[in-house]
């Protein structure tokens, strides 16, 4: 066997295993058993290699990793759909056959419901992938930058050194005397505990930093060797620096949405409260330098630093091409990231995508609608139930996510009776535009029925 | 809710990897000390503060930290605050304009009232020196609950009631201004030779309506009521009214200003020579003052000519006597129409209690039987309208003298917590109001439950939500605290987890 295609046989051989997870609970595979003792084992091969004089420390930070992200499976923090497993794999296999040097023996790729864009590689061959980087993105050239990305933090090793990094810093003779001696201080302890984790945590983040632009740089290498589009790693980057400022953009334009013929949309609605404090940030006389620190370098430089260590020239009118596959990919990640919002009860966010992603087309109208209504009648049973604080939080002044705030404060604020009158409102609406009812007729039937 | 409160530990890092790592956590993972709601005079919450130690100091000192919440329970502040070991923080409103938080400073026997501005920035410190006697009778008096140690002036400043411990005890009421306006104290004379005390009941921007109690000794079973309206720009008293015994005996619940700047006064009458605190009242009444203190109107209802009339039949068809009502709140709406919320209550024999006796122990051989919450709807001319009822389990609390009247039983058991009445939360914008409960339900073929219960006054109907306090899973426990209004603050602790989830829920109308 040729041994540039056994990586790519063990890599499938563990695809199937991971995508015949599937089960009617997307959100927990039927063999999950198995699958922990899979990870287990990755983190256990993983383990075994690290040796050195911190090596006990370093072995006891991956098993408590290892244990956090079994009980996230058992939390419906993934998803296990096939088809997005499908397209991504496509996407991974090009990638491993392009570059045989990657031995993806105990690569596993975890879908992550977060409608934030993100990736992460956890160092003992997890990787996890948010929802809402499929749906940012624009092509499987975009994608397959940001995975190589994340590989190269894996064969950096990044995540070793990185821990590797804090248990030496921790275990320093220098922060085991500083320890000491505010152990021996009577007065003024917890101050000086708090500079000194202040001083760790600027050490540990500086490091983080450097490390995004060198997986940057192996993360290209690997990728321009696949057919994928060069400047398509400056478009994903830049992709995302638009969504680090501010991933709820749209204008969902509440008011029109809820503005019905028979029960117009009421001001109090977006009322606010006074506020203790006329400040725009947090205020805090224990705050701590590294609170206000980045983990990742401004994407403005890493752009720069590609451009500039492998000249990758953008290709303006490549832009407008329409990546057909991907869309694909990227529709049925949308609706699951609606979907995920609703199963777990997230109803502003639930509600900031039915409207985002209707506006922009990227649902049908008898989708949008439908889920509308479900949305509506979720929301009466959390209030009638008094839960719903419980899933969508209080406006928080401080948030730049204007756009999710302002729905947080509709939908807190409305009162039950309110609910229930639009409810019956939106099911108006969808008799009037025609929209196929069928499986709606339970919620239909009931906000008739509370309304009389 | 104290001691489940004390388990919670604030933790300034969340990390715990070894050895280093865990002193370090521990070291910065500090005990609260108390938690507040901020509320203002309508109950309304403004937010809430974490108070907690940090640091000890040099020279008996410590650094504390108050941690601020608002009042949708976002983190929005961590102010350090360095004083003595064990100062108390008592008290913590917010104007408007800005917050000020009552500290008790046992050592060195001060009071500091320290404020921050909306930006954040401490203000000035207010030092009033006491002395222990002082300190203790101010406890006292707020333990009480009938007692408002610092009341909120919207957009002006803010009054701090205390104990003065002159030839009797006294009181002092400052006022510290916010808004660049002069402070002054209104003091009680130091040669008086009755126990005085004031309660300031409401304020706007012009005037202070306060009641004064006096009695001759501690031990003195007669108390008079006097109505004192003070200017809120100079401290200078405008008029004052007595209900004296022999005249006019009158217990005042509440007291509003209307926006015509008349004080409108709210309670009990009794006959004359009664004593308020043991007789029955004769009736509810209304009185509109103007700032003279002329009466401008006095509408009375009686409790046998009208109330006793109009009062619902039970459900069994056979509790149509009203036995007594405490009157726990009176609320005028914008409407002009008054509401009066109570619980029905009675004395009656206390089988454990008489047990007791009998056995040589100690006990009380009557108790309290308190049922039913009501609210008396008044039009504007103080007509009795309607009485509502709404069901409530039935509470027990055994007497505090056997031989005193089941009123001054009420009157004292009241400050013991004995009722199921919390508090009501007046929505002066929308005109509604809601009055909470705490009710123990006994179910018919199910397990009993606690349940918090919301009268809510909305579109002139009342109506009733409640939220029942205990989960199926045992290992959550749930409290309800004050929050905005229209909402409840719920605090689900899980006990197995040691996890708190705290979420604001709004009332369901």
């Amino acid at each position: 066997m040729n041994f540039r295609h056994s990586p790519i046989l063990i890599f499938l051989c563990i695809i199937n295993f991971i995508t015949a997870q599937e089960s009617s609970n997307q959100y927990i595979p039927n063999n999950l058993d198995s699958l922990k003792v899979y990870l287990k084992r990755i983190n256990n091969n993983h383990i075994e290699k690290i040796n050195g004089s911190l090596s006990s420390k370093i072995k006891k930070a991956y098993k408590n990793r290892d244990g956090k992200v079994l009980e996230s499976i058992e939390d419906s923090t993934y998803i296990f759909n096939s088809k997005i497993k499908k397209d991504l794999n496509l996407v991974l296999e090009h990638i491993y056959e392009s570059n045989p040097n990657i031995n993806p023996t105990d690569f596993s790729f975890f879908i992550k419901n977060s409608i934030v864009p993100n990736a992460a590689c956890y160092g003992d061959g997890m990787f996890e992938i948010n929802l809402g980087l499929f749906t940012q993105l624009e092509s499987n050239d975009e994608l397959a930058f940001i995975i190589c990305h994340e590989i190269a933090h894996k064969l950096l090793e990044h995540s070793l050194k990185g821990i590797t990094k804090r248990v030496a810093l921790i275990n320093s003779k220098e922060t085991k005397k500083k320890v000491r001696e505010i152990k021996r201080k009577r007065y003024g302890q917890t101050r000086a505990a708090l500079s000194v984790i202040d001083e760790l945590s600027i050490d540990i983040l500086d490091y983080s930093k450097e490390v995004e632009a060198e997986a940057d740089s192996l993360g290209f290498v690997m990728f321009s060797k696949t057919r994928y589009s060069k400047p398509a790693a400056l478009y994903a980057l830049e992709k995302l620096k638009r969504v680090d400022e501010m991933v709820f953009h749209h204008d969902i334009k509440i008011d029109s949405v809820f503005d019905f013929k028979s029960y117009p949309f009421k001001s109090y609605w977006l009322k606010e409260t006074t506020s203790l404090f006329d400040t725009s940030e947090k205020i805090n006389d224990f705050s701590l330098v590294s609170d206000t620190l980045k983990t990742h370098p401004e994407i403005e430089f890493r752009v720069n630093k590609l451009i500039k260590d492998y000249n990758v020239i953008r290709e303006e009118n490549k832009l407008k091409t329409i990546d057909y596959k991907y869309q694909d990919l990227k529709h049925v990640s949308n609706m699951q990231s609606i979907q995920f919002a609703f199963d777990l009860k997230f109803l502003d966010l639930a509600l900031y995508q039915l409207i985002e992603k209707y506006n922009h087309k990227k649902i049908s109208s008898e989708y949008y609608y439908s889920k509308m209504v479900e949305l509506l009648y979720l929301t009466y049973q959390a209030k009638k139930a008094h839960e719903l604080g419980k899933y969508v939080p209080q406006k928080n002044g401080f948030s730049d996510e204007k756009q999710l705030n302002t729905i947080r404060l509709f939908l807190n604020n409305l009162e039950l009776n309110e609910v229930k009158k639009i409810g019956l409102a939106f099911c108006e609406l969808i008799k009037n535009k025609k929209i196929d009812t069928h499986n709606l007729s339970e919620i239909i039937e009931f906000f008739k029925s509370i309304n009389n | 809710m104290r001691k489940f409160l004390t388990l919670i530990c604030l933790s300034i890092i969340s990390f715990s990897l070894n050895a280093q790592e865990k002193t370090l956590k521990e070291i910065t993972s500090l005990k609260m000390k108390n938690i507040g709601a901020l509320m203002d005079k309508n109950n309304d919450v403004d937010g809430y503060y974490f108070y907690y130690e940090v640091d000890k100091l040099k020279k008996g000192k410590r650094e504390y930290a108050i941690k601020m919440l608002d009042n949708n329970l976002n983190d929005i502040a961590t102010k350090s605050y360095i004083d003595e070991k064990n100062t108390i923080l008592a008290d913590s409103k917010f104007n408007n304009q800005a917050l000020m938080f009552t500290m008790i400073n046992v050592k060195e026997r001060q009071y500091k009232l320290v404020s921050f501005d909306k930006k954040g920035e401490r203000g000035k410190d207010v030092l009033i020196d006491v002395n222990k006697k002082e300190m203790k009778w101010l406890n006292l008096m707020v333990k009480t609950g009938n007692f408002n140690m610092l009341l909120p002036v919207d957009n002006k400043g803010f009054l701090f009631n205390y104990v003065k411990n002159n030839e009797k005890l006294g009181y002092g009421l400052k006022y510290i201004a916010t808004d660049g306006g002069t402070t002054w104290d209104y003091n009680s004379p130091e040669d008086s030779e009755e126990i005085l005390a004031i309660n300031p009941i409401e304020v706007n921007e012009k005037v202070i309506v306060a009641l004064e109690a006096s009695r001759k000794s501690l031990f003195s079973q007669t108390i008079k009521f006097k109505v004192l309206v003070i200017d809120i720009e100079t401290g200078k008293l405008l008029f004052e009214k007595e209900f004296d015994r022999e005249n006019n005996p009158r217990l005042i619940t509440n007291a509003f200003l209307s926006n015509e700047n008349e004080v409108v006064l709210l309670g009990e009458y009794y006959k004359k020579g009664d004593n308020i605190i043991k007789a029955k009242s004769l009736g509810i009444f209304a009185q509109i003052n103007n700032l003279d203190g002329k009466v401008i109107s006095d509408n009375k209802v009686s409790w046998e000519d009208k109330i006793d009339k109009m009062m619902p039949t039970g459900l069994d068809g056979k509790d149509s006597n009203r036995g007594y009502v405490y009157f726990h709140d009176i609320v005028r709406t914008q409407k002009g129409t008054y509401y009066c919320i109570g619980e029905k209550y009675r004395k009656t024999a206390s089988g454990a209690g008489i047990a007791s006796l009998a056995l040589g122990g100690s006990g009380s051989a009557t108790q309290l039987t308190i049922t039913d919450a009501m609210v008396f709807e008044f039009n504007n001319n103080f007509d009795l309208n309607n009485i509502e009822v709404f069901k409530k389990g039935k509470s027990r609390a055994p007497s505090l003298i056997d031989f005193g009247s089941p009123q001054l039983n009420a009157h004292a058991l009241k400050a013991f917590g004995a009722f199921d009445y919390e508090f009501t939360q007046i929505d002066t914008d929308r005109d509604r109001f809601y009055a909470n409960f705490i009710d123990y339900e006994r179910l018919k073929g199910e397990k009993n439950k606690l349940a918090f219960k919301t009268i809510m006054y909305n579109e002139g109907k009342l109506s009733e939500d409640k939220i029942y306090l205990e989960k199926d899973s045992k290992k959550i426990e749930l409290r309800v605290l004050p929050a905005k209004l229209g909402h409840v603050m719920l605090m689900e602790y899980n006990k197995k987890e040691k996890t708190l989830d705290i979420h604001l829920e709004k009332l369901n109308i």
